[in-house]
């Protein structure tokens, strides 16, 4: 770099009077660098050219349109998967007694016991049990003698002791 | 080291079996003018350290192009110049200030600078000039410290020399109107 060589003693001088001021400040450098900063300069540089010139070979494995593709699959198969995980917690904490097969369960089970308890309890309620369900349980008189007497037996019961047990 | 003129050296960089040679000692003629140049708008070493990188960065991967008609230093002034500028105004939209906040900011950082060797006098100075927009702050300093001419300027700063010459003179105004007041 050249200096301007139109910067003559006459024209500081009418510069000075100009500026008396700014005149009188020092041009000194008044600013100071670490040791050895230049020596290193140059160094620094081209370590960094050179990580920048590995960059330019990932932009060609991967341009912005394929970046950008993959990153927006990627967010929508986030999105898509934290739904799932959502809705599967969801049905996990969904309470048991929302739950039909578990109210069908409880008054099968209860039915072993209390078998007069259970048909009222069907009556009553709006489970609707199917077919081959309800077909496994007594649902005329003489099922039901049969069953009395089988579970009768079962549990070392007189029939009638059992049938007052589960009256 | 030969000191290459800048035609020798953009030949160099085209016609050499190793460029990194030729741009290195590009680096090595011009790295401690745009780096003053760089510290002078920013203040701060560290800043000027980065920036500094990041315009022979630029100018590396701009090289290829480089016209040979063109002078090196101009170009690096001018991609210096513009680096040191965005990098205030990124500074100023990232604290959502304006540029009186930054030349508080900066004049409190210059209080403080170890690198800073300067006595009061030229302390006020560069309070002052820190007064100065940006863009004017390179036009005084350009013109005032390292004394380049209006033809240069007017191809760094991309304004006209009867622009910068009146830019510079009000700059230098506003400088003495502040050492006196101060």
């Amino acid at each position: 770099m050249t200096k301007d060589k139109n910067i003559t003693p006459d024209s500081n001088k009418e510069f000075n009077n100009k500026y008396p001021e700014l005149s009188s400040i020092s041009k000194e450098n008044p600013f100071e660098v670490p040791d050895g900063f230049f020596e290193t300069l140059p160094q620094k540089i081209t370590d960094r050219v050179h990580n920048t010139e590995k960059a330019p070979l990932l932009a060609k494995l991967f341009p912005v349109s394929v970046r950008v593709s993959l990153a927006t699959i990627t967010t929508i198969a986030v999105i898509f998967i934290g739904f799932l995980w959502i809705s599967k917690m969801d049905n996990d904490y969904k309470p048991y007694y929302h739950n039909d097969e578990y109210i069908e369960d409880y008054l099968l089970s209860y039915y072993d016991y209390y078998p007069a308890e259970f048909y009222t309890m069907v009556a009553e309620s709006d489970i609707s049990f199917e077919d081959e369900i309800l077909s496994d349980y007594p649902d005329n008189d003489d099922e039901l003698f049969d069953y009395i007497l089988n579970n009768a037996e079962f549990y070392m019961m007189n029939p009638e002791d059992f049938l007052d047990d589960i009256e | 080291m030969t000191q290459y003129s800048d035609g020798e050296l953009i030949e160099m960089f085209h016609n050499s079996d190793n460029p990194n040679y030729a741009f290195n000692l590009i680096v090595t003629k011009y790295q401690t003018k745009i780096y003053w140049h760089i510290r002078r708008l920013v203040l701060d070493h560290d800043d000027s350290s980065d920036i500094v990188q990041d315009v022979f960065i630029k100018a590396w991967q701009a090289f290829s192009n480089f016209r040979k008609d063109s002078t090196i230093y101009t170009w690096l002034y001018r991609i210096a110049t513009n680096e040191a500028i965005s990098f205030l105004n990124k500074k100023k939209r990232k604290a959502l200030i304006s540029f009186h906040d930054i030349e508080h900011a900066l004049s409190e950082k210059l209080e403080a600078d170890n690198y800073f060797k300067g006595d009061e006098i030229q302390k006020k100075l560069q309070k002052a000039i820190l007064k100065l927009p940006p863009k004017q702050r390179a036009v005084f300093n350009l013109r005032y410290f390292d004394e380049m001419k209006y033809e240069d300027m007017a191809k760094i700063l991309g304004k006209s020399e009867g622009a910068l010459k009146a830019n510079y003179h009000h700059a230098a105004k506003k400088i003495e109107d502040f050492l006196k007041d101060s």
